[in-house]
């Protein structure tokens, strides 16, 4: 653990637009859907059209967010705290103090494993922070090392 | 320690008749709907098999659940389908409450519900059984005796006086005047849309209205009447206790050091009043039946209330000075009000347009087709100034102070709450930003506390970062040098 903060790998931004690819899809079919067979209703070219507008901005967003997410990430695990700075258009740094973890979890989904990543659930009793497209090897020594402190405060405040 | 209450023990058998008069009410009803289609012998023999089949379900899982007390220990097993055995070590224990439900006092027993502290369980309790009262009380008591609180036992709550008294007047205008405003004006809404129902004798208008006003508001209010009649409530030692119900009676207790953070709420109209109640968010109680914070005081004058905050709960009594807004946050509203007005005016501007340009109806007076045309506008144009005087409230009210010990927010525009937050219970913080809140420097917070309800957020308005930065730090402090203890805040 060191207090420096580190960055993610290029290839979050690849599995990041696999994912929108994934999203803009099942919205393209639900707006082919409802245009092809929702038939003639009140205000219908009105809300396709919103539709329409709609989906060109989630592609604009697709497009544009993962180089933006890529560049806004970072994180830092110091031994006390972990601190983690993520967001597109909102920023949120999300402090969590190891003394607080209750449970450390790595999770590989789909998308993440075609591109060899892999997420770390941080759980508190407050709530879950997210290390997100990690390396799997990163992921696993950060869980390894958080749960090594984590029962190592739990040993001490059974000792004392 | 005495170890005469091992057991194993089952649930009363009240509990039988309880869940089976239940099942046969539930059962009655869901069958209703077969009433038209088939001869009534048909449906009540369809009624009498699936009573006696749940009746055989009840009865079996009676049977095969248990509970036993060991020294360090109780186990509840269950092995009726499946087979699960809970250790719940008294340590863990939150709190034991005692619920009397109606069938509860016909057979003169009470649900003892066992509280661990757990985010998943913060809103059920880990376990429940019924007990006749004398048993109750014992083992009640054997549990307290081994988590090393000061155990107040419902034979004790004489020798208490309780700390506030509330006449029946005062319980009805709490839960009328407690609620959350947004929920007063959809109450209103139905209220004046049954009256014009019942004015343009549009009959089925009126029932619409009547069962909206029904379910939005006249049931949550005497459900809430019900709930806390008879409201008591006192300190004894390390432990707070709450009884109120006029049917179904609460008794609810838990330890000071379970207590995360405390509201002083004030909702709009009990604020014109001059009134406000104190709620706690506490760990480890049973908060089902929407009793999500407990509350600690129902409304009263807010000098009193403060008051009475000094008397039950001095650790959250404070003195902190308090940061107002700085003006570059009202600027990142403003300029977030103008961003919001743009997209939903043009978000409006078809149905607007489409509006006015609404042909007049034969059938329909010309000045309700002209109010009729104009409502879209005139909503849109509301909302729009909405935005900029939601912006300019919040800034001028919305403060925040950082004691060494405890955090205050202020939040809220109608119904204002201060919330008191011990800084070692905040579990994660969460800084964030936009686009224009990061050009003018400034930042929300949102601190993650384990709540009654599993987690809770709670957020602040627009600060510095600076400020707010300091959350963490203060946090991470505290651990670092000592002055957080991880055995008094262990969750």
């Amino acid at each position: 653990m060191s207090t420096e903060y580190r960055h993610l790998s290029k290839r979050c931004e690849a599995s990041m637009y696999t994912g929108y690819a994934v999203l803009m899809t099942a919205m393209l079919v639900i707006y082919l859907t409802v245009y092809l067979f929702a038939g003639d209703f009140w205000g219908r070219r009105a809300i396709l059209g919103y539709g329409l507008a709609l989906l060109f901005a989630l592609l604009a967003y697709c497009l544009v967010a993962p180089p933006i997410f890529y560049r806004h990430y970072r994180y830092c695990l110091d031994g006390k705290q972990i601190d983690i700075t993520q967001g597109v258009l909102f920023l949120r740094r999300t402090v969590v103090p190891i003394e607080r973890i209750m449970q450390v979890e790595v999770v590989r989904g789909p998308i993440n494993r075609i591109w060899r990543l892999a997420d770390v659930h941080i759980t508190t009793a407050g709530g879950t922070a997210v290390l997100e497209y990690l390396e799997p090897a990163e992921a696993d020594r950060i869980a390894a090392d958080l749960g090594a402190v984590v029962d190592r405060l739990l040993k001490e405040r059974r000792g004392a | 320690m005495s170890d005469t209450i091992r057991g194993p023990y089952r649930n009363h058998p009240i509990v039988i008749v309880q869940n089976l008069t239940l099942t046969a009410v539930l059962t009655f009803c869901c069958l209703l709907g077969l009433i038209g289609s088939v001869s009534p012998r048909v449906y009540l023999y369809l009624t009498m098999a699936m009573i006696l089949i749940a009746a055989g379900f009840i009865i079996m899982f009676w049977r095969t659940t248990t509970i036993e007390f060991g020294e360090q220990d109780f186990t509840v097993r269950h092995n009726f389908i499946s087979r699960k055995v809970s250790v719940i070590p008294y340590t863990r224990v939150a709190a034991v409450n005692i619920n009397r439900t109606f069938f509860d006092r016909l057979a003169e027993t009470a649900t003892l519900q066992f509280n661990v502290n757990s985010a998943v369980n913060a809103a059920r309790p880990e376990a429940a059984f019924c007990f006749p009262m004398p048993l109750a009380d014992e083992i009640r008591d054997f549990v307290y005796a081994r988590t090393f609180r000061s155990a107040s036992g419902a034979d004790r709550d004489a020798e208490h006086e309780s700390l506030v008294s509330f006449t029946p007047a005062q319980v009805i205008a709490h839960v009328f005047l407690s609620q959350p405003t947004s929920q007063l004006i959809v109450a209103a809404f139905f209220l004046v849309f049954t009256v014009a129902a019942t004015l343009f004798q549009s009959g089925g208008g009126v029932l619409v209205g009547l069962v909206m006003l029904a379910v939005q508001e006249i049931i949550p209010l005497v459900s809430r009447l019900l709930r806390y009649y008879g409201f008591r409530m006192y300190r004894d030692g390390n432990t707070i206790c709450l009884q109120h119900g006029a049917i179904h009676q609460y008794r609810t207790e838990f330890d000071v050091a379970k207590v995360n953070a405390v509201r002083i709420r004030r909702p709009f109209l009990a604020r014109m009043l001059g009134r406000s109640c104190l709620e706690a968010e506490v760990v480890g109680i049973n908060a089902k039946d929407g009793d999500v914070t407990p509350t600690l005081c129902l409304l009263m004058p807010a000098d009193d209330a403060e008051q009475l905050l000094r008397v039950i709960l001095p650790e959250f009594v404070h003195d902190i000075p308090e940061t107002a807004r700085p003006l570059a946050a009202v600027k990142t509203m403003f300029c977030q009000a103008a961003v919001f007005d743009i997209i939903f005016a043009a978000i409006m501007a078809w149905p607007c347009w489409t509006a006015l340009h609404w042909t007049a109806y034969p059938n329909i007076a010309a000045f309700w087709m002209e109010s009729f045309r104009l409502a879209p506008v005139t909503a849109t144009a509301l909302i729009l100034c909405y935005a900029f005087w939601r912006s300019w409230r919040s800034y001028r009210l919305r403060s925040i102070g950082l004691g060494a010990d405890l955090l205050i927010m202020h939040n809220g525009l109608m119904d204002r709450e201060q919330v008191i937050i011990q800084y070692d219970r905040i579990q994660l913080t969460v800084l964030k930003n936009d686009l224009l809140a990061r050009h003018f420097g400034v930042c929300r917070c949102n601190v993650c506390l384990l709540s009654t309800t599993g987690s809770k957020q709670i957020t602040s308005g627009y600060f510095p970062q600076e400020l707010l930065a300091q959350i963490p730090a203060i946090v991470q402090a505290r651990i670092d040098d000592g002055r957080y203890d991880p055995h008094e805040n262990m969750v």
